[in-house]
């Protein structure tokens, strides 16, 4: 080879460190820099590369091996690509073999560990590496993984090995902030471990470190702002949120398209509150993302959902145990609120037995107790009644004919949204532009029924009629709960796509 | 011609020295106007408006708006000195510090003088660098090249010694700047592996403590003094020579006079200073020596006991007090091998001697010296989970120069149409964001076409360092064929070529007005006289002689001047004697 530096030198392969620094002198007593700078380039390179150990070490590894090395470093880098840690792991091993002294082989090789779970193997790899190469954060950053992630990796019960593992990775972790203050890597595992031990408020400290990291507030920092919006819900938290929002806000330009963004990031995040049942939490994301884009109709009826569906647990809270309301309409209440929220699987079988169940209970009753039991749950439960209310209406047309009682007419109250009626607490939030607790009017976003007419005109932006409506009524026809089912779906559906649409858009 | 020379300067914070080498060794010339070797680099107007450059400026430098000293302080920067009537860059000032020495060089070889190796701290940034070529430019003189003042100093005293293979380190503490160089010499190659320096502390730093000294001295004694307005200025002379004086005593008196004054008299005062109070006072200054110390041998991780030898270089490395630091820190005393004021401007004539090929590696020593400082770009890189503008090192700090590197890199999209190239120096070789680092220059290349085939095109940044130091930093698109050198930060204090004209009118006019200039004035006036008078052969040999020393002097050169204008001396002698 041209470039071959022992050659460059004139020395032998096994000189030593003198005889080079001799061979150099010489030549660069015949070839000064100020002579031939391009001469003096060649032969000051191939010193220095053979002047260090380290790098002599490197150098004769290549020169011997280089080719096979290449071919290794390409396939390893392949296998990582289509996960097959174990043929990567092989690649980076021989490679090292062949040349010791490469960090980044040794970095390559303990991430395929970590990502076949070998824990000891992993942490043994960042060990020595950490000691060849103590100032690069990454390095640091992976062994401190090595801990965590087994943390993670175990049967989840925690205890004292688990703390452990922790303490162990969070020392790591220290170690590459240290070194790269500016990472937010480090804080945001150190964040993790903490979720991991429950001490959430430790967690949400270190998620702010990794926003802070880098400066200002950017979006990149919106992931770790999630994560802590998700942990001040869990800590019922719902004023921080509010400030949270207002910093998602402020790590975009503030435009309209950010807006919706960010709205969408929301939405997102209540999803998954809602995923687990806590259509409270949810309710929360869902009010912040439509006070962001108010016109968008997606968010509003995931608002709206969430809302009732918030409201319907709060109700089935107080409806346990309560006299006033008969022991087959609470089960049949809890069975749709089941089949609504989800924690009941969908099986037509468990409808039919509780509608069988519920009507046995009905033959045995007065035809007054069941009227008085469903008008009571009507004024009581509103949020509950609701979401059963064909069947239920079906129940008192029926048995008011049968017995002659008279019944109230089950009308709702023209002037009376019925969106919000079962949310009141949360005043007009979505905009349906009744006065009421908070009664700034916002845009009316639908007509329902014909009381709606007495919506102010403020019809910014003009909802299609029916839109979302209809959708809901048409697949309640199909009998109880599982219309608001075939909502959820749609809900997620439409979630999802509006979040991936705006993402595109960054 | 005469025989072959090569000439080098140190231009120097208080003081500059010129040598030349010829014979194989560097001769420290005698400055012109008096006997001594050094020229103090001090500038000034008398009160007939006539320059005064060196010892000769002594008296009149401290007058407010008349004088200037330590302008090499001020070299780089967008700021004009006042003298006199006119304004002044600092290049035109070293300009007439440089153009004295080479004169006085002139006169001791007899030839005139083009070009000379100039020697500048080893941290010198890039723009004092060009401010240099500036003022060497604007004295008639072709800057051969930049040495680093440590590294001339080593080759100094490497000259006559082929055969060393130890470790030096040269400490190199001058008027304004302390350079500590660590070199190797091995088989007639003397390496300089590492330059670290502290740019702002210097012999003027401990002269303002002895001046603050002298003053809290003079409260202390009359308490309701009011002390006299120009007093720092005018203590600035008896301060420095206080504390030269303390380099070889333990105690010095101090005569001030007129210091101030109370309500109903001025106030005189003799002040005794000791070496252990003054050393006190100056803690501070010390512990940054100490400081700057420690940072250079961790650089390249020297145990001080690995060095086998310490060169004591520049004035301020007298002061007992720094020796003591150098005794503690090595266990052993700085050698005396060179002389501490002339080692540069030896080493500097030497370097010069290498660059003519009055040297070679056959004949004497070879070096190689380094660009202390690293040099990066930023780049967008993955750091963690997000992207982020990082320092990206292309040249480590202490490498060795000349070096050029190429590294190629994409860009974000194949939309971009346009990529900032961002130029930044780096000198602890820690850094790892731009804001760790000192950004240097930028440029832009616009108009970027589209990539076609969706893959965003690379650009290639050359980075180089030549033998000056000086950086160079090119980014190209080899796709569109697009290139731009990334310049200078837009900086005011670099000289445009009319900037530089303007400038050179400037420092001619005002060389015109040496008291050498003016030297033969009379004898020239006489001359014009006689002329009427005389005729024949002798007339005609006199207004041949009046006329080449008026272009002499016109044209500023000394040598020229004082050799017609004593010719014309003789020639006028010898008229009067035939006369009578």
């Amino acid at each position: 080879m041209g470039s071959d530096y022992y050659q460059i030198l004139g020395v032998a392969s096994t000189a030593t460190r003198d005889e080079v620094r001799r061979a150099y002198a010489k030549l660069v007593r015949e070839s000064p820099p100020e002579r031939d700078a391009e001469k003096f380039a060649l032969i000051r390179k191939a010193y220095e590369t053979l002047s260090d150990e380290a790098a002599r070490r490197d150098y004769d590894a290549l020169q011997a091996h280089g080719e096979r090395v290449s071919e290794l470093v390409a396939r390893a880098h392949a296998s990582m690509a289509a996960e097959s840690w174990g043929d990567a792991e092989r690649a980076w091993k021989e490679i090292l073999v062949l040349w010791p002294g490469s960090h980044a082989a040794s970095n390559s090789l303990g991430l395929c560990q970590l990502e076949l779970k070998r824990w000891a193997d992993a942490r043994r790899t960042f060990k020595s590496l950490t000691e060849v190469a103590p100032d690069v954060a990454e390095y640091w950053i992976n062994y401190g993984l090595g801990y965590a992630r087994e943390s993670v990796a175990g049967d989840g019960t925690g205890g004292i090995e688990d703390d452990q593992l922790l303490i162990k990775a969070r020392n790591r972790f220290k170690v590459a902030i240290g070194l790269d203050p500016r990472n937010a890597m480090p804080y945001l595992h150190t964040a993790r471990t903490y979720v991991r031990q429950g001490e959430l408020e430790n967690a949400l400290a270190w998620f702010d470190k990794a926003v802070s990291a880098d400066g200002g507030l950017d979006a990149a920092d919106l992931d770790t702002l999630d994560l802590r919006c998700a942990i001040l819900a869990r800590l019922g938290r719902r004023d921080a949120i509010a400030v949270e929002v207002r910093r998602m806000r402020s790590c975009l330009p503030d435009e309209p398209e950010a807006r919706k963004y960010i709205a969408s990031r929301l939405v997102r995040l209540g999803l998954r509150w809602s995923e687990a049942r806590r259509f409270d939490l949810a309710h929360w994301f869902a009010l912040e993302a439509s006070l962001l884009d108010p016109a968008e109709e997606t968010t509003c009826d995931f608002r709206v959902f969430s809302g009732r569906m918030a409201a319907a647990f709060r109700d089935v809270d107080r409806l346990r145990g309560d006299p006033a309301v008969s022991g087959p309409l609470t089960t049949r209440a809890l069975y749709v609120l089941g089949r609504v929220s989800g924690s009941i699987p969908d099986a037509d079988a468990d409808d039919r037995a509780s509608v069988r169940a519920y009507t046995t209970a009905l033959d045995r009753a007065s035809s007054a107790a069941i009227i008085e039991d469903i008008l009571g749950l009507r004024r009581r439960y509103p949020a509950l009644y609701d979401l059963d209310d064909e069947l239920l209406g079906h129940v008192l047309d029926f048995v008011g004919r049968r017995s002659g009682i008279p019944v109230p007419k089950v009308a709702r109250d023209p002037g009376r949204c019925p969106r919000c009626s079962v949310f009141e607490d949360w005043g007009h939030a979505h905009g349906c532009g009744k006065s009421s607790r908070d009664a700034a009017p916002r845009s009316s976003r639908r007509e329902v029924g014909g009381g709606a007419t007495a919506s102010p005109p403020v019809p910014t932006p003009v909802a299609r009629p029916g839109a979302a409506s209809p959708r809901v009524t048409a697949a309640r026809r199909r009998g109880g709960g599982t219309g608001c089912l075939v909502l959820i779906a749609a809900w997620i559906g439409a979630a999802a796509a509006l979040a991936l649409v705006t993402f595109a858009g960054y | 011609m005469g025989e072959r020379f090569a000439v080098g300067i140190d231009l120097g914070t208080s003081t500059s020295e010129i040598c030349v080498f010829r014979h194989g060794r560097p001769e420290p010339v005698p400055v012109a106007s008096s006997k001594s070797v050094v020229l103090p680099s001090l500038v000034a107007l008398n009160s007939r408006d006539e320059l005064l450059v060196g010892e000769e400026a002594r008296g009149a430098v401290d007058v407010p708006g008349r004088g200037v000293r330590e302008s090499k302080r001020l070299m780089g920067r967008d700021v004009e000195i006042p003298l006199g009537s006119r304004r002044h860059r600092p290049p035109e000032i070293a300009a007439i510090i440089l153009r004295a020495l080479k004169e006085s060089a002139e006169v001791y070889l007899n030839q005139p003088v083009r070009e000379a190796v100039v020697s500048v701290p080893a941290n010198f940034d890039d723009v004092a660098k060009r401010a240099t070529f500036d003022a060497a430019r604007i004295a008639g003189l072709e800057v051969q090249l930049l040495v680093a003042e440590p590294t001339a100093a080593a080759l100094a005293y490497g000259l006559t010694r082929l055969d060393a293979d130890e470790q030096l380190l040269v400490f190199d503490f001058g008027g304004g700047t302390l350079d500590i160089s660590i070199l190797e010499m091995m088989s007639g190659v003397i390496e300089v592996r590492s330059s670290h320096g502290d740019v702002a502390l210097g012999g003027k730093d401990f002269d303002d403590v002895m001046i603050s000294l002298l003053k809290q001295r003079v409260i202390q004694s009359v308490p309701q003094v009011r002390l006299s307005a120009n007093l720092d200025r005018d203590l600035k002379d008896r301060a420095e020579r206080a504390k030269v004086d303390l380099s070889s005593r333990t105690t010095t008196e101090v005569q001030l006079r007129n210091v101030g004054a109370t309500a109903t008299q001025q106030i005189d005062l003799d002040v005794v200073v000791s070496r252990d109070d003054y050393d006190r006072h100056c803690s501070e200054l010390l512990s940054r020596t100490r400081a700057c110390l420690r940072t250079a041998l961790g650089a390249k991780g020297v145990r001080p006991s690995s060095v086998q030898k310490i060169l004591l270089v520049g004035g301020t490395s007298y002061i007992p007090a720094v020796r003591n630091i150098i005794e503690e820190t090595f266990g052993k005393q700085g050698s005396a091998d060179v002389p501490a004021d002339l080692a540069v401007a030896m080493g500097a004539s030497i370097r010069a001697a290498q660059v003519s090929g009055l040297l070679d590696g056959a004949t004497g020593p070879v070096i190689t010296d380094v660009a202390p400082k690293g040099v990066g770009i930023a780049v967008v890189e993955v750091v963690g989970d997000r992207r982020m503008l990082v320092y990206e090192p292309l040249i480590r700090p202490n490498t060795t120069i000349p070096f050029r590197t190429r590294k190629t890199y994409r860009l974000m999209s194949s939309e971009q149409d346009a990529v900032n190239v961002c130029v930044y120096q780096d000198s602890t070789g820690r850094a790892r964001y731009p804001e760790d680092a000192v950004l240097m220059k930028e440029a832009v290349i616009t108009d970027v076409p589209c990539a076609s085939d969706g893959t965003p095109h690379a650009i290639e940044v050359l980075f180089q360092y030549d033998l000056n130091g000086l950086i160079r930093v090119e980014g190209t698109i080899p796709a569109t064929g697009q290139t731009v050198v990334i310049e200078e930060k837009a900086n005011a204090a670099v000289l445009s070529p009319e900037g530089r004209a303007e400038a050179e009118k400037r420092v001619s006019e005002l060389w015109q007005s040496r008291p050498e200039a003016r030297e033969f004035r009379a004898v020239i006036e006489k001359a014009e006289r006689m002329l009427g008078e005389l005729s024949g052969t002798s007339r005609e040999a006199i207004r041949q002689a009046v006329g080449e020393l008026k272009a002499a002097i016109e044209s500023g050169d000394a040598g020229a001047t004082r050799r017609l204008g004593n010719r014309l001396v003789d020639l006028l002698y010898d008229c009067e004697r035939e006369e009578e």
